[in-house]
Formats: structure tokens, sequence, C-alpha cells
């Protein structure tokens, strides 16, 4: 097996983009990849995509994407896990390379939501949980995870102030980036007070309804280090993915994530490293109740001390552990196909130490999860630089 | 022909209520005219997923658990009702289905103003009675409207009431039945009009009194009996004045009356009306006990049972909630705005 | 979106009486499976009309079917002897609503297809 170098990453100031087309979005991102890798063509391409046709009434879209990035005849394929679609993008562009079938393939997401109503838009997100026994009661997303928040809540002491100290950090990273659709900090006492959602979830405690693309080009590490070379080289050292039942009320458990514990372990086995030696990460924060979830389930913490780890400022850019150095999915966007490519070009930027006024201090080794759903899926990506 | 009885029953009241001084301050009417007048003090109201079928459904699985039989064992199941919530598209089906009584029951829909749920009950004794099936069910269930403004939006109001009939473990033994009926114009509801039109005073003595005097009498001369022969008397109630009066004029004392005498706080629930009266005198009825039944449907016309008690009704009345209990406990009071919307009284884009 | 008659028709054993499949293990899969863990065989198997809240929510931003609804509680319950569903908790005021609350199952209408379409029927439960 080969191993696969990221030599390219792009994507776009996210945000409502009322004048961009599914197809100019996913454009852009992806000539941005190709110029930051310095490529003209590829040999084939995956794309992420939850749901062209609910959100854009628009499917086949691997041939249309090929096309108008104007690398036709190319190989393409649209890959759906719904929320961990473009992490799965990844992973399989990762198994294409690695396995020596093809040298240059370009991965990513895209995903337009605001073509349709917000009501519409909460249906469509709603068919990632089992549409007959979950959504036919009128449970919506922020219903399922605020179902684990509650959970997690009588478990283990979890608070609402916790579950919100995560919207204020991630807000924080985000006003330092500019591509993100909410590049503002917000207070402690505004995530608190703010509207309603599913309880005890509020509207700032849950990511927004985003129009976005990311895209990546990977390529075998030896043809990186001859052809590449304009950037430090970017390694994935680990891919890890499992799945879980889709219906929330089949797990044993509401209070981990077990698809997300289950990819990381895979990816850190094949990384030959461990939770100790990751020095930041970029994980699913749809709502910030996964967030605290996940930084438990990769191991970063014990179950039950993501809240207070994220309290004590553990979790910020200048903790132990940062998460979500972009804004995570709360202040960055979460375009829900585009999400996992972009969680690599953040790990991938703050590698390089290209990430700007967010930069962390040397940092060697970062992890990227993704998730589909309430946690029926879940893919794990770390990266290294050498 | 066997001895045919009640051998389960079930009631169904919706939670929330209205009170009648709601709707007076909505309309600037006088709520004492109402609740003194007609009796009316509050009513039931269903919940925005409640509706006809659920409700029957609910009673009938509280009949069935009395009954202490499966669903599956239910031969024909009869649903009155002038609320059924599709115009095409039987309410029995889905009731059938809910109960597990497919796919070997017979199913029909009934209408006839107040009066449809004790012709179910009627339809499915007579067919227990001439050994088609073995079980019945006969349930009358209703969510019904009155305009905004007219004085049935004081009692229209929301409830089900489930008997199942059969031959082993009576509980209650059908003596006698008898209907008596004419086509009376009183009160109708046209094909797509979403509230029905009475005929004011002349709904009182040529068709409430008329029909159920007439066959109260009919079927005390058929089993030569008095009131003095009966310890509980129910009769349709429209309103808390009227099955007062009829009770009065056919000679019974007012407590033989009260105990299936709900309406004051539940309002009529139409096709669910007698048949609940007769559920809340079930739960506190003794063997031995005489009950005559007297329902009115406008149109007109009413059907009347003479039921006797067995000892059996000791065992089953505390299988399932009370009607009483449900009547009087857990009530969520509603306001008009809220009333309006649970009741689709609002103008709304669609 | 509508939900059309072969769907609707064909979950009605499982929306109308909680029809679900126990291996001989003891598991409760519901709705039934072509396939259990395992190869295990399994019994049709009626779920009961009573539980215990598991955890819940108050949805205060619903799917358009039903946002007359709203404000509603939904949880997830665990019913006494096996099987679990996601429902709306209702006829209870939604800050009432606790985990390990007591509740049981009634026959609802879950929603309704505009004035022109079907009417959806299946579970909800109630405080017991």
């Amino acid at each position: 097996m080969r191993e696969v170098a990221v030599v390219g990453v792009g994507m776009h100031k996210w945000g409502e983009l009322w004048e961009t087309s599914i197809r100019d979005m996913f454009v852009m991102a992806a000539r941005n990849a190709m110029n930051d890798a310095g490529v003209d063509n590829i040999d084939s391409m995956y794309i992420g995509c939850m749901s062209g046709g609910l959100f854009a009434a628009q499917e086949h879209l691997a041939s249309m994407l090929a096309d108008y990035l104007g690398v036709l005849p190319a190989a393409a394929a649209r890959v759906e896990t719904a929320c961990a679609s473009a992490g799965l993008a990844v992973r399989m562009g990762w198994m294409e390379v690695a396995s020596g079938i093809s040298d240059i393939v370009l991965v990513g997401g895209v995903e337009k939501m605001t073509d349709i109503t917000g009501d519409e838009a909460t249906f469509a997100l709603s068919t990632a949980a089992d549409t007959e026994y979950e959504g036919y009661s009128g449970v919506t997303f922020p219903g399922l995870y605020a179902m684990m928040a509650n959970a997690h809540m009588a478990k283990y002491g979890t608070t609402l102030e916790q579950l919100s100290q995560v919207s204020v950090k991630n807000h924080a990273n985000g006003a330092l980036n500019p591509e993100a659709q909410y590049p503002f900090p917000v207070s402690l006492e505004t995530v608190m007070n703010s509207t309603k959602v599913a309880e005890p979830l509020r509207l700032l405690h849950c990511s927004p309804i985003t129009d976005g693309a990311a895209a990546v080009i990977l390529c075998p590490v030896e043809l990186a280090k001859t052809k590449f070379k304009d950037h430090p080289l970017v390694v994935i050292t680990g891919s890890g993915h499992a799945t879980d039942t889709i219906a929330l009320h089949s797990r044993a458990d509401f209070t981990t994530i077990k698809a997300a514990e289950v990819a990381a372990k895979k990816a850190y086995a094949m990384a030959g490293v461990g939770p100790a030696d990751i020095d930041f990460a970029e994980v699913h924060d749809c709502f910030t109740i996964a967030e605290i979830m996940v930084t438990e389930a990769i191991g970063f913490f014990e179950p039950g001390q993501g809240g207070p780890a994220c309290e004590r400022g553990e979790t910020a850019r200048d903790g132990s552990k940062p998460i979500n150095t972009s804004g995570g999915l709360k202040s960055k966007g979460h375009p829900v196909g585009a999400t996992g490519a972009a969680q690599i070009i953040e790990i991938t930027r703050q590698l390089r130490g290209e990430a700007g006024k967010r930069q962390l201090k040397n940092p060697r080794r970062g992890l990227a999860q993704n998730m589909g759903g309430s946690g029926g899926s879940s893919l794990v990506h770390i990266l290294e630089v050498r | 022909m066997p001895d045919v009885g009640i051998v389960g029953y079930g009631a169904k009241i919706p939670r929330y209520r209205i009170k009648a001084e709601s709707i007076a301050l909505t309309w600037g009417a006088d709520a004492e005219n109402y609740k003194k007048g007609l009796q009316l003090k509050e009513k039931s109201v269903p919940a925005l997923d409640q509706d006809t079928i659920t409700l029957a459904v609910e009673a009938a699985k509280y009949a069935l658990k009395r009954a202490g039989i499966d669903g599956s064992k239910i031969g024909a199941a009869y649903v009155g009702s002038e609320s059924h919530p599709y115009a095409v598209k039987p309410t029995g089906t889905i009731l059938s289905e809910a109960i597990g009584a497919t796919p070997e029951c017979h199913t029909a829909d009934f209408e006839f103003a107040c009066k449809a749920g004790s012709e179910a009950m009627y339809v499915v004794y007579a067919q227990v009675k001439a050994e088609l099936i073995e079980y019945g069910l006969g349930i009358g269930a209703d969510t019904s409207q009155g305009a905004p403004g007219d004085a049935l939006e004081y009692s229209a109001s929301a409830g089900a009431a489930a008997y199942v009939f059969g031959t082993k473990d009576i509980i209650a033994k059908v003596d006698y039945t008898y209907a008596f009926m004419t086509d009376t114009p009183d009160f109708w509801r046209r094909e797509h009009e979403h509230y029905p039109q009475h005929a004011g005073r002349f709904t009182g003595e040529p068709a409430y009194f008329k029909h159920t005097l007439g066959a109260a009498n009919g079927i005390m001369k058929k089993a030569g009996m008095t009131a003095d022969d009966f310890d509980f008397a129910v009769f349709h109630q429209p309103n808390g004045k009227f099955p007062m009066a009829a009770g009065k004029r056919l000679g019974f004392p007012r407590e033989k009356v009260e105990t299936g005498w709900l309406v004051p706080w539940l309002g009529n629930t139409y096709s669910g009306a007698s048949p609940l009266g007769l559920s809340a005198v079930l739960d506190v009825a003794k063997p031995g006990n005489r009950i005559l039944m007297v329902s009115f449907g406008s149109g007109a016309g009413s059907d009347a049972f003479i039921f006797t008690v067995t000892d059996r009704i000791l065992e089953v009345q505390d299988k399932a909630p009370k009607t009483r209990k449900q009547l009087d406990e857990n009530k969520i009071y509603l306001d008009y705005g809220r009333y309006a919307k649970f009741r689709g009284k609002i103008l709304r884009n669609s | 979106m509508k939900i059309r008659s072969p769907r609707y028709h064909r979950e009605t054993p499982q929306r109308y009486r909680l029809e679900a499949a126990k291996t001989k293990s003891g598991d409760v899969y519901f709705p039934p499976r072509v396939y259990y863990p395992g190869g295990q065989t399994a019994e049709p198997f009626k779920m009961s009309d009573t539980g215990t809240v598991l955890t819940f929510t108050v949805i205060h931003t619903p799917p358009p079917e039903y946002s007359d609804l709203a404000p509603y509680a939904l949880g997830i319950v665990e019913l006494d002897g096996g099987g679990r569903i996601t429902t709306q908790i209702v006829d209870v005021d939604p800050a009432e609503v606790k985990i390990g609350m007591r509740v049981k199952v009634e026959f609802r209408k879950i929603r309704t297809e505009g004035s022109e379409g079907l009417l959806c029927y299946g579970y909800k439960v109630v405080p017991e």
C-alpha cells in the first residue's frame, strides 16, 4: 500500500450564497485546491454530498461536477454517508491512491442548502435518521442530539454552561477564519439565552445551514516528494471508518458515539499512535454536545470529562488539546456533504503553518473526525507533517 | 337464540377542556345562560392528534381489556360518528387494524347524527344474537363541531365509548331493544359544510322529546316495566336540561339519571353521548341492577336498550380507566385561541 | 414530503400494533428484520403498551408537518418487557417530562398530509 499525501487544499467563503449554484461552488473550491497543488487535471474524484436530490433537486452530481470542473472524462463518483460524506470521499480517494490505481485524486464535498426553505432543510436533514422509526415521530436532528445531551447531563452532570462554552470557543476560533460563515465571537450569555431549538439545545448550540464546498488533492507520498514541493509534506497516516445503528434508540448507550470511538481506534492503529500523540483535532460539532461526546469517544478525555475539559480551556487554541481551530461546524458553517473535506483542509493548513491568525505553534499531528447522522457513521483521519 | 350482552366496555375522553366562560367571552355572550339554562359548564376538546378514529381505538382497547379477549376475536366492528375523519375511507378499517381484528372482520361506518353509536351497538348485538359472530364491537365516537358563536359551540365535544358484545362472560345482559324513528328535519349538515345547521327550538319537543320519550315508553311497554323497575336511566344528552326533563317526564327520580349525566362537564359527544353515559353507569353498577338506555339522533330517531347487570361486572370495573375519573381528573384548560387552533377554526394559508 | 400509500401501508403492523420480533436470547427488534445478528431466529412479539422514558427533548423547531404541535416533548421510551421507540410524549406539559417517567402508549394521529392527503396514525405516549 502506498503512503498518501495531501498536496492541495481549497475552499471558499461559506455562507448563504444566494447567487452561487451547487456546480459553481464546487468548481470554486476544487479549482482552489488544484491551484494550491499546482495541477491542471486529475485522474479521478470522489465528491461527498448528502442530498443533492432533496436540497438542490440534482442527482448524478459526479458527472455534472466533473464537466464543470473541466476534467472530463475523469472517473467521478458521488459518495454519501449523511454528514460524513466528504470524510468518506477522502477515504475513498485515499484508498484509490494507496492501492496504486490512480495518482492524482480530488476528494471533497458540496452542499447547497439554501435553495429550499428552513422547514424543508430540517426535513432533508432528518432523513439522515431512520425515517420510519425516528423521523415519523417528528424528531429532528437537533432533537436527537438534544436527547443525547439530556442523557449525558443526567449521567455525568454535564452542564448547559459547558455545552455553551463549546460554542463560545468555536466562535472565538472562527472569528479568525476568513472563510467562516459566522466569523464573530459570541458571549456565554448570548449562547445561553439564544432561541430554544430542541431542549436543552438552543440556536447557538447548533451548527447553521450553509452553502459551501471544499476540495483536497491527494497523491502518493513518493510523487509528492518529487512533484509537489511548494508546501510542507502532509501525509495521511491513519484512516478509520465505522458504523453504528442508524436509530439512536437502538443503541445501548446514548452518551457515547461508538462509531467515532471505533473509527478512531482503527485510525490510531494504522498510524501507530494514540490520543496522547495527537496535537489538535477538528471534530464534528454539529451540535455542541457532539464535540463533547466525540472528544471523549476519540480518547482525548475520559467519559464525562469532555464538558469540564472545554470549560477549563483545554480545548482552546492555547490549551493542551485544541479542538476546532477552524471555528468548527458551529462558526465556520456546516454544508453537510462538504464538512469532512473542510476538516482535512484545516488540519493541513495548521500542519503547513498556513492557518493565519489562528495558527497553532508547530503542530506535528492532527486528527479529523467526521460524523454521519446521530452517530450512525463516523470517519477519522490522522495527518502528519514531515 | 343465546343470551347476548355486553362483555366489555371502554371510554375515552380527551384531557383538554374549554369553559363556557371562555367561549362566551369571545362572542360577547352571557356564560350564565349556558351554565344555568342549558347546564353546560365546560366541554372536552380533542387534542390536535386526536380524532374520532384515535378516540374509538382507545375506547375499543379498554373494552377488549375488560372483556378479556384479544382483538382477533372481534368478528364485526362498527363505528358510529358524525365526524369520521375521511369523507371516503372507512374509520372501521383503521380501527380494526389497530386492535388486531383484521382480516376476518366485518366493518361499517355509521352516521345518524348523535344516534350512530347506539346504532353500532344495536347492529353488533343483532349479529351476535343471530350467531353470525362470536364477539363484536359497537362504538360511538365523535369530535363534533359547532359553528363559532352558535349555541352548539358550548356543547359540541369529543369522546368515545366502545362495547364488546358476546354470549360468554356477560357483564350486562341485553333484555330488550327497541327503535323509534321518523323523518324530522331538526338538524343536518350538508356535504362539504364545516358546521351543522339546526332548527332552533324545533329541535326540542318535535325532535328530542318525541323520539326519546317514544322509544323509552315503547321499550318499557314491550318489557312490561315502569320507571320503578330501573336502577339507572341514561338518555342522550345534547345539553344538561333535556335528559333531566326526559327522565322527569318518564317518572325517573333525578338520582337514577344523574349517574350517567355527564354533559355539564363533558359537553355533547354526539355519537358518544349516551354510550359514554352508559359507561359511567357500568363503572358503578352492582350485580342485578337494571339499566334503561335511550339514544337520540337528529333526523330523527332513538334506539333503546334494557340491560341487566351480572355478577361479573365487579371483576371488570377496575380493569380500565373509569369514565368519571377521565372526566374529573387531569384536565388541561384551553383558552379560546388555542381551542380555535385545535379545532381548525383559524383561517390559514394551505 | 408526502408519505405515499404503499409505504404507509407497509408500516401499519408496527405503527398501529407495535409488532416486533424477539430472538431466543431475548433481544427485541422493532421493527422485525429479515435477518437477525448471528443468524438467530426470532418470533413475532407484540411490545407492551407501558414503559419508561430513557431520555427526551422538547422540540421547538419541528419539521413542517409537525409545526402545529410545537413545542412538543419527544423521547426514547423503553417498553416493559423489551423494545424501544422514539415517540412524542403528549397530554403533558413538556416542562414536566423527566427521565425515568412512566408512560403508556396511545393511538394518535401522527401527521396530516394537507387537506386532501392521507391521515397518518401511529403511537405516542402519555403519562401513565
